[in-house]
């Protein structure tokens, strides 16, 4: 029986090859190449200081970043009272920072399992607003709200990446510290 | 998952165009590649994460390791920035980078002497349409298949069936013979219908 679902299921092998799905580099090298490149190398090696170790860099870039993108995000959900929504592209501009914020955050320190998993699952709500939002969402509050909902996703996932580094960085765990608070 | 997503947003094409899975389906807007080719670092890092995903799938089904894969990216990427104005629009973006990939890759394997591994069994029998097991509808079974073939012959297979390239091409980028190109491409399916088959088997009977 087994025998004969195989010769009725065969796949041609160019069809097989050509479904297999996109493979995506376990961290992204964009620093490495930008480093490489000869208008932006000039500009980067001036903001590295020998003293300070790279990871410490860009912990504190990071974190600057995050605190002025929450300044901002806090300072326009207090005037959303009396003014009407932020336009389409600063929240489309504070998704893109923050994406990016995320991809720099996001390094290959090995996380324990509760963390992996929320970060599954953030990314999995990414996933679900980035299929909503490529379905051609006709513009105005509901586009607005799904970016929103975007943002508010990748902070989480900003945040996240960012007590996981800052742990790692003090010789903790996340988990454990997560355990103390709560 | 987070790539993926990041990518279906990057990727996402006007709302007039259908969506296409082809790589060469990816409009990059003139502006974009005009000012990248005059060294604008954010039009051109637009490019990266257009190209990061395929560029590299390419060169880890061309060498295999992952580590490899994403050298042969930082290396392809740095090199498209150099040649970047010599690109004159008159074919897809991504065949004329794809082609940077393929020569890097193919580069790194010679050096390190892997284009002399192939298969070399003797066979009369080299079936041009080769079809697979159903555990070829499995990425990871298949995966874990071509990751059994010489490299030689897994990117011979890749560039032939899935690329696209002649075996006239392939031949002239491997330094061999057309005959190289054929007899790697027929030998290398009927190996990877082996390994199927035995995956099948050893799920199935124990």
């Amino acid at each position: 029986m087994a025998d004969m679902t195989m010769h009725t299921h065969h796949i041609p092998l160019a069809q097989a090859l050509k479904a297999m799905p996109m493979e995506t580099p376990a961290a992204s090298s964009w620093q490495m190449v930008m480093m490489a490149l000869p208008n932006a190398s000039s500009s980067v090696k001036k903001t590295q200081h020998k003293t300070w170790p790279r990871y410490a860099f860009a912990c504190s870039l990071s974190a600057l970043l995050l605190t002025a993108i929450f300044f901002n995000a806090k300072q326009a959900a207090t005037n959303s009272a009396v003014t009407p929504d932020p336009p389409l592209e600063n929240l489309i501009q504070q998704s893109a920072q923050l994406e990016n914020l995320l991809l720099s955050t996001r390094s290959a320190i090995i996380i324990d399992a509760n963390t992996e998993n929320w970060q599954i699952e953030l990314d999995q709500q990414l996933q679900q607003i980035d299929q909503r939002l490529s379905q051609n969402v006709a513009g105005g509050k509901e586009q607005a709200d799904l970016w929103q909902a975007r943002i508010n996703v990748l902070r989480n996932a900003s945040l996240l990446s960012m007590k996981q580094r800052f742990h790692a960085a003090q010789g903790s765990n996340l988990q454990v510290a997560l355990v103390e608070t709560y | 998952v987070l790539c993926r997503s990041i990518c279906a947003t990057v990727f996402r094409l006007p709302a007039s165009k259908p969506i296409v899975s082809s790589t060469f389906a990816i409009d990059i807007p003139n502006k974009v590649l005009h000012l990248a080719a005059r060294g604008d670092i954010q039009a051109f890092e637009q490019l990266y994460r257009w190209f990061e995903r395929p560029a590299f799938t390419l060169a880890l089904r061309l060498c295999g390791q992952r580590e490899e894969a994403q050298d042969i990216l930082q290396e392809s990427m740095i090199k498209l920035h150099h040649k970047l104005a010599e690109f004159r629009g008159d074919c897809p973006f991504w065949a004329w980078f794809r082609q940077i990939v393929v020569n890097e890759a193919l580069m790194r394997l010679r050096k390190r002497q892997h284009l002399h591994t192939e298969l070399t069994e003797d066979s009369h029998d080299l079936e041009a349409n080769i079809v697979l097991p159903p555990q070829a509808a499995d990425s990871h079974c298949l995966q874990r298949a071509l990751a059994k073939l010489p490299d030689t012959t897994r990117s011979v297979l890749w560039l032939y069936h899935v690329e696209g390239y002649t075996h006239e091409e392939i031949a002239e980028m491997m330094q061999k013979t057309i005959s190289f190109s054929k007899s790697q491409c027929a030998r290398g399916g009927k190996k990877l219908r082996e390994l199927l088959s035995d995956t099948h088997q050893a799920i199935h009977h124990g």
